[in-house]
């Protein structure tokens, strides 16, 4: 057994050192150095194995041999086995022992060291870089607004200011510009109208410069016949159009919002027109279904100077359309028709397959489908009503609307008819042959046979141009009581369209029946206005606020811009031209309706 | 100032000043909007757009003020009790003043985008309004009136008890202790603040593993194993509360990564709104 004091030092991290001596027995063999309780040199700190080392003497030599699973270290040198004898310490685990200067009361001292683990680094390893809270964390909420705010700085205004220099250094070449030049999307408030929609990547079109709002001239650049609604210098009202074109058309409303619709946009001003402007000829009105004039169609009164008056339906004084032309509808359609006219049926059974007419016999609407197309006579009266003309010649027609060429064929017909009797009468031939001085004779037959000719052409055509063919329609003049001498049909004088200024698409009205608002079967006489009542239109049609009809706004009839009028891109004129008097505008297929 | 005042929240701030006044700035953008019938619709172009318009950009920009008023202690002209109470009113009204200035007209572009960014930031305000009603209770209850640093003291405490208790136990025991004290975390990142959860946990892996050797050893040694195990055990408990008290720190937070970050994109998305109408103006 040999003596042995062991001089114990635990540094603390924290600076302070604790020292204790021990003395130990040593037995001979080897002497186990490790946590475990049946060490002779025991380690008590949770890092050193139960087992570290063992330690022997050697002749004067004093070895510590690894029990093997760690190595030992000699100045940081990793080893199996090393000598205490040489004065270097030897680290064990977390422990350095050592040999101090020998002691006269013991054979050997030695010196064990060990560091604890302080309470900073093990609050160190619990709460890791004191990331506590969020902020401390990669995610800080600084560095998540930074990204936030960089990202959409440049989603929301770098880019698309960089897409309108491109565009304005390509000077609106959309063609030769790159992708990035439709970046400024991201601006644009809302869809584009259907009719702009080609615009859609060119806002330079109608935003020319930067900050400027969107000026007239950008609108009617390409609009340049749009119209004024009046003539501004004849009226004290303050035309619409100087609150520019977008004080009315709004943009980037959707697909059909560029057009405003809102009633109280004309009512505004035609609620009380007729106060305010004593010029107008209009009525006021300010919504369909409650405040809207009876209807005053154009109806033709004197078609020679071509007078037309504007009347109210239904009014007592309402005048008897002039159109020279006579048509009772009661006898072409309806229950009068087979009653009235005897070989009616028979003949519509034989051109016709079937044995009634129906309007559309006639009535068709034009392409577009707001007017119906013209009535004529080859394509809808000259299957029944036939211009035969001599019983002797059936099949063979007179020419229509060519009174002067009639006049001609019935001459040509009935001379050349005469001369052709002549030479079927030999005997006559003969005889004028034996007869001296003959062909005085022959020219006196002739002259009578011309003049008998031309009688029968006078009756011919006081039958063709009176009662019996141009008459049953036309209103015709005898040859007594015209200028010319000859007989003369008047020309048809109706009106193109009753309500220049309304546009009503029949095409829209198609499920409807014709009878539904014309009542043509009672109509005797081509002087009756078949045109329905207003009455007959709110059946279906209410103002704009109606609940259970089909709301109308004004816009749904009438349009706002005159194209007769001066256009809107050049100072409007005071022409003369009276407001809503003017002629029909032609319909302008897919506004409004 | 009386002691119900002093005990008044926020959210009573003055007897509902804000309240009333943000109520009252609703009602007055909501008026005109139903009277007036603009010929193209309702849009953020037309007077009364423009007028909501520049009232909802000014209240954002003040909302936001409240970001940098808040750092500055001292009482000013305003307690910062009245700032709050009139950030979360007139914050709530901005949704009427900001809507009606839409018009109701949304879309794909960067001015729906400003509407939506603000929508969420002061939806995330409501929600940081529940967690400051709700939160403090259960930090409270959780806490047991010990602070977080206290507990992380006490964690230690009990490492070193861990320790002492496995000296008498075999390396695989004293690895246990070992891995518990240097991989169990509290916090660390933004994940395990926020769940209050670490999969990895080295003190919940140490007791499951302490408890399977613990199944083979001599009555003695196991007596002692168990003990270690307990140890550890209180070592979880504590280090689970502390890991709540955190999570509940971070919720106070947590909706501020909402708040914060989008009213910066809201500020400019707004501004790019601002510029792009005028910009292509019409």
């Amino acid at each position: 057994m040999r003596r042995c004091r062991i001089r114990h030092t635990i540094y603390n991290p924290s600076g302070r050192v604790r020292r204790s001596d021990e003395v130990v027995e040593l037995p001979y063999g080897a002497i186990g150095i490790g946590r475990g309780a049946d060490n002779v040199i025991q380690l008590k700190d949770i890092r050193a194995r139960e087992t570290e080392a063992f330690l022997s003497f050697r002749d004067d030599d004093i070895v510590v041999e690894t029990q093997g699973e760690a190595p030992l270290k000699v100045h940081g040198v990793e080893t199996d086995r090393a000598l205490l004898s040489d004065g270097a310490p030897v680290e064990i685990g977390p422990y350095t022992l050592k040999m101090l200067p020998p002691e006269p009361d013991v054979d050997v001292t030695l010196g064990l060291e060990v560091t604890t683990i302080g309470s900073e680094e093990l609050l160190g390893r619990l709460i890791p870089a004191g990331k506590m809270t969020l902020d401390k964390t990669l995610f800080s909420k600084r560095r998540i607004s930074w990204a936030f705010f960089l990202v959409c700085l440049v989603v929301a205004l770098v880019l698309p200011v960089g897409a309108y220099l491109v565009a304005k250094g390509h000077q609106g070449d959309r063609n030769s510009m790159p992708r990035l030049a439709s970046l400024d999307n991201v601006w644009i408030t809302g869809e584009l109208s259907a009719s702009h929609k080609f615009l859609a990547d060119n806002c330079e079109a109608c935003h020319p410069v930067a900050f400027q709002p969107t000026a007239d001239e950008d609108c009617t650049a390409c609009h340049a016949s749009t119209g004024h609604h009046f003539t501004p210098a004849d009226f004290t009202i303050a035309d619409a159009a100087e609150s520019g074109c977008v004080g009315c058309h709004a943009e980037h409303q959707g697909a059909d919002g560029v057009v405003p619709r809102q009633q109280a946009l004309c009512a505004d001003c035609h609620a009380t027109l007729a106060a305010d402007e004593p010029k107008t000829t209009l009525l006021d009105a300010a919504d369909f279904g409650t405040f809207h004039p009876e209807f005053r169609p154009s109806v033709v009164v004197d078609p020679a100077a071509g007078t037309i008056e504007r009347a109210t339906l239904g009014a007592p004084d309402f005048p008897q359309e002039r159109s020279n032309l006579k048509f009772p509808h009661n006898l072409h359609i309806g229950p009068d028709t087979k009653r009235t006219v005897t070989d009616f049926v028979a003949r519509l059974e034989q051109y016709e397959g079937r044995n009634e007419l129906v309007c559309a016999d006639c009535h068709l609407p034009e392409p577009g489908g707001y007017t119906m197309a013209k009535v004529n006579m080859q394509d809808h009266c000259a299957d029944c009503h036939r211009l035969e003309f001599d019983s002797e010649a059936p099949g063979r027609v007179l020419p229509h609307g060519q009174p002067d060429e009639v006049i001609a064929v019935i001459n040509d017909y009935y001379i050349a008819k005469a001369l052709t009797r002549i030479e079927d009468q030999p005997e006559q031939r003969q005889s004028t042959r034996r007869r001296a001085g003959g062909e005085t004779t022959s020219a006196e037959v002739r002259r009578n046979t011309l003049a008998a000719a031309r009688r029968q052409v006078d009756q011919v055509l006081d039958g063709i141009f009176g009662a019996r063919l141009c008459g049953v329609c036309h209103v015709t003049t005898a040859p007594e009581q015209t200028a010319s001498g000859e007989w003369e049909v008047a020309p048809i004088e109706v009106a193109k369209v009753w309500e220049p200024k309304a546009r009503f698409h029949h095409g829209s009205h198609e499920t409807m029946a014709c009878s539904d608002c014309h009542d043509a079967t009672a109509s005797k006489a081509s002087s009756d206005v078949l045109m329905p009542k207003i009455e007959i239109c709110r059946d279906c049609h209410l103002g704009e606020q109606a609940a259970s009809s089909i709301p109308s706004p004004c816009v749904m009839c009438h349009i706002y811009h005159d194209d007769d009028l001066a256009p809107l891109g050049k100072p409007a004129q005071t022409a003369g031209t009276a407001p809503m008097d003017g002629p029909a505008p032609p319909p302008n297929d897919g506004a409004g309706g | 100032m009386t002691a119900a005042a002093t005990h008044e929240s926020f959210l009573e701030y003055r007897r509902f000043r804000w309240l009333k006044l943000g109520i009252g700035l609703s009602i007055l953008s909501l008026l005109p909007f139903f009277v007036m019938a603009p010929p193209a619709g309702h849009n953020g172009g037309t007077w009364l757009g423009y007028t909501l318009g520049t009232i909802g950009a000014l209240l954002i920009l003040w909302l936001m003020w409240l970001g940098i008023r808040k750092r500055r202690y001292g009482p000013g002209n305003w307690s910062l009790k009245g700032w709050l109470s009139a950030h979360v009113y007139l914050g709530l009204a901005l949704i009427v003043v900001a809507t009606l200035h839409t018009g109701f007209e949304f879309g794909w572009n960067i001015h729906t985008l400003a509407y939506a960014l603000m929508i969420l930031v002061i939806l995330s305000g409501i929600a940081g309004l529940f967690v400051y009603v709700r939160v403090p209770t259960l930090m409270t209850g959780n806490r047991r009136s010990q602070s977080l640093d206290a507990m992380a003291e006490q964690i230690v405490e009990i490492d070193g008890e861990a320790a002492n208790v496995a000296l008498g136990l075999s390396d695989e025991f004293a690895d246990l202790v070992r891995m518990s004290q240097n991989e169990t975390r509290i916090g660390g990142s933004f994940r395990r603040i926020v769940t209050a959860r670490d999969p990895n946990c080295g003190t919940a892996r140490a007791i499951a593993r302490a408890r399977d050797l613990a199944r083979n050893l001599d009555p003695r040694t196991a007596q002692r194993a168990a003990e270690l195990v307990q140890t550890l055990g209180r070592k979880q408990e504590l280090v689970q509360r502390a890991r709540r008290d955190l999570r509940y720190k971070a919720l106070m937070d947590l909706w501020l990564y909402i708040h914060v970050p989008l009213s910066f994109a809201l500020l400019i998305t707004l501004t790019a709104h601002i510029i792009a109408v005028f910009f292509y103006w019409g």
